[in-house]
């Protein structure tokens, strides 16, 4: 399996830009080349030189700092909005397919329906206005709209799971319905569950990025993408690399993980694990 | 003597999916009132053409489905009412190999851990070195080594993944083992071997047996008696001899006489 991963050409790329975000994300978390909330205000604006490597914004914040800080805060939104979605919509999945057709599959399934409805940005933006704006909020509110994503395709895979002999031949053992949902479900869905999740971690970095730069997501003087975009566009004019940084590190990480997701639907494709 | 296996009066059915709302739902009467008894160490042949209803006997007989009517007792204990964890703690004493062996083994099952299921739920406190060592000598009494124990389903023919799930259902020495059609996935020259091992583990650990197929000649070469099976109803039971040399009913004889003969 990891030869044929490795030939992937989607897996392999999204994997190289995964591993390079992450890597940025950890080494953020210990060393920027400057004070990332440092503000100078005799080097505004500055050009990418040798010792801003991607410039200054207005306030003489070295760029490069802030964007591998946003780069932490992207990932950290990613992980535990999509750890959110996973967590609890997996487990109403299990829980409707358990049930098939009985009122509370009905139900868990009309309200996944019912959210389905409203675009997710659009969502997030209305439990902000309830929980107030900032990274955490903003976190769960991603993570909440992950919720009926995870719950669908958990139920659907389930489904599909829970029609097979094994599962009846686990019964006939004599497993309880939650150990074969632990031992036999679980690990018959985390294929696709990981290539979804791959998909949902590239929405929520693009999520949270829309969400501060309508200034409801991460608040200042933390940096994200989102709001450096949000604040360069007031001097698109005199410093068109102020947009252009934060810009192309969202679409590097979504495409990263989208590529990712692409090749890990492949690679864990059950029917090429078959024989 | 009590039968270890009985069935009275079964009555099981199904509601189609409709194709609208403005339809009535339809019923399909999979069984109807089928009893039947097996003594310790006998075996019981059933069969039928596909779609007789006799599956659903064998789902019924395993308590995986709750028949509408009737009962099922194993070792004389009806079945039917016990709670499900009651029900989960007698299991051990009556399992079932399925038709596919390539959809009866979880594939992210190692072959140890799909074995020893059954052992996990009836003994949870075996000692792991017992439980490795109760899987492998039960492995190796179906005619497999030891090293296969850390490998996984796709990793081997149907007919070696049948011995797996025979293993698997013997390894916790049951009294009563239901087979549905447990050779009829396999090529020709494998069914011999697999129906060969199950007729001796059936003498070896006194085994009562329900073993369903349509191949006739499969059913004579292995039951004590015979059912035989039709649109969920059974026409006809007996001696398997008996039933060979004078069957009464219509359909008994159209199958008798629609089995493929050796022309010398």
């Amino acid at each position: 399996m990891i030869h044929r991963a490795l030939r992937h050409p989607s897996f392999v790329v999204g994997l190289a830009i995964t591993l390079m975000v992450l890597l940025i994300a950890i080494l953020a978390v210990f060393w920027t080349p400057h004070d990332p909330t440092a503000i100078r205000i005799s080097a505004r604006l500055r050009p990418p030189s040798a010792t801003n490597w991607l410039g200054t914004d207005q306030f003489g914040r070295d760029v490069f700092s802030m964007l591998i800080l946003g780069a932490r805060n992207a990932l950290l939104v990613g992980i535990v909005a999509v750890g959110i979605g996973l967590s609890i919509g997996v487990a109403l999945g299990m829980v409707a397919a358990t049930g098939e057709g009985s009122l509370l599959d009905e139900g868990i399934m009309r309200v996944c329906d019912f959210t389905f409805a409203f675009p997710a940005v659009l969502t997030a933006i209305l439990i902000l206005t309830f929980l107030g704006p900032g990274l955490v909020n903003a976190i769960i509110a991603i993570g909440i709209f992950n919720i009926p994503v995870f719950a669908r395709i958990a139920r659907g895979a389930a489904l599909q799971v829970m029609a097979r002999d094994y599962i009846r031949a686990a019964r006939a053992a004599g497993r309880s319905t939650p150990g074969i949902l632990a031992r036999h479900v679980l690990p018959n869905i985390t294929g696709i569950l990981i290539v979804q999740a791959s998909v949902q971690f590239a929405l929520a970095i693009l999520a949270e990025a829309g969400l501060s730069y309508l200034g409801i997501g991460t608040q200042p003087p933390n940096p994200s993408w989102g709001r450096m975009l949000n604040d360069s566009q007031t001097f698109l004019a005199q410093a068109p690399t102020l947009a252009l940084f934060p810009g192309a590190a969202i679409a590097l990480a979504v495409l990263g993980f989208n590529m990712l997701g692409d090749g890990l639907r492949d690679v864990l494709d059950p029917k090429s694990l078959e024989r | 003597m009590i039968p270890v296996l009985e069935a009275r009066a079964l009555e099981k059915s199904y509601i189609l999916p409709r194709a609208s709302w403005l339809e009535r739902r339809a019923r399909i009467e999979a069984v109807k009132d089928v009893s039947l008894a097996v003594a310790a160490g006998e075996t019981l042949g059933i069969v039928g053409e596909s779609g007789s209803g006799k599956s659903t006997v064998a789902r019924l007989l395993m308590a995986l489905e709750k028949p509408d009517s009737g009962a099922v007792l194993w070792q004389g204990e009806d079945v039917t009412a016990l709670s499900p964890r009651q029900l989960r703690a007698r299991r051990h004493g009556i399992q079932m190999v399925f038709q596919d062996p390539y959809g009866s083994l979880d594939p992210r099952m190692r072959i140890l851990d799909t074995v020893a299921e059954p052992l996990d739920v009836a003994e949870p406190d075996l000692a792991s070195a017992e439980r490795r060592a109760r899987v492998a000598s039960m492995l190796e009494r179906v005619g497999l080594n030891a090293d296969v124990l850390t490998r996984y389903p796709h990793q081997f023919s149907g007919g070696q993944r049948q011995r797996i799930a025979i293993a698997r259902a013997l390894v916790t020495r049951p009294r009563i083992l239901v087979a549905d059609e447990p050779a009829s996935a396999l090529d020709v020259s494998i069914q011999a071997q697999i129906l060969n091992l199950l007729s001796d583990l059936k003498a070896e650990f006194g085994l009562a047996m329900v073993f369903i197929s349509h191949d006739l000649g499969i059913v004579r070469y292995l039951s004590d008696r015979m059912m035989v099976m039709q649109h969920g109803v059974v026409v006809e039971e007996g001696e398997t001899e008996r039933v060979f040399t004078a069957p009464a009913h219509p359909y008994t004889r159209a199958l008798i006489a629609a089995m493929p003969k050796l022309v010398t």
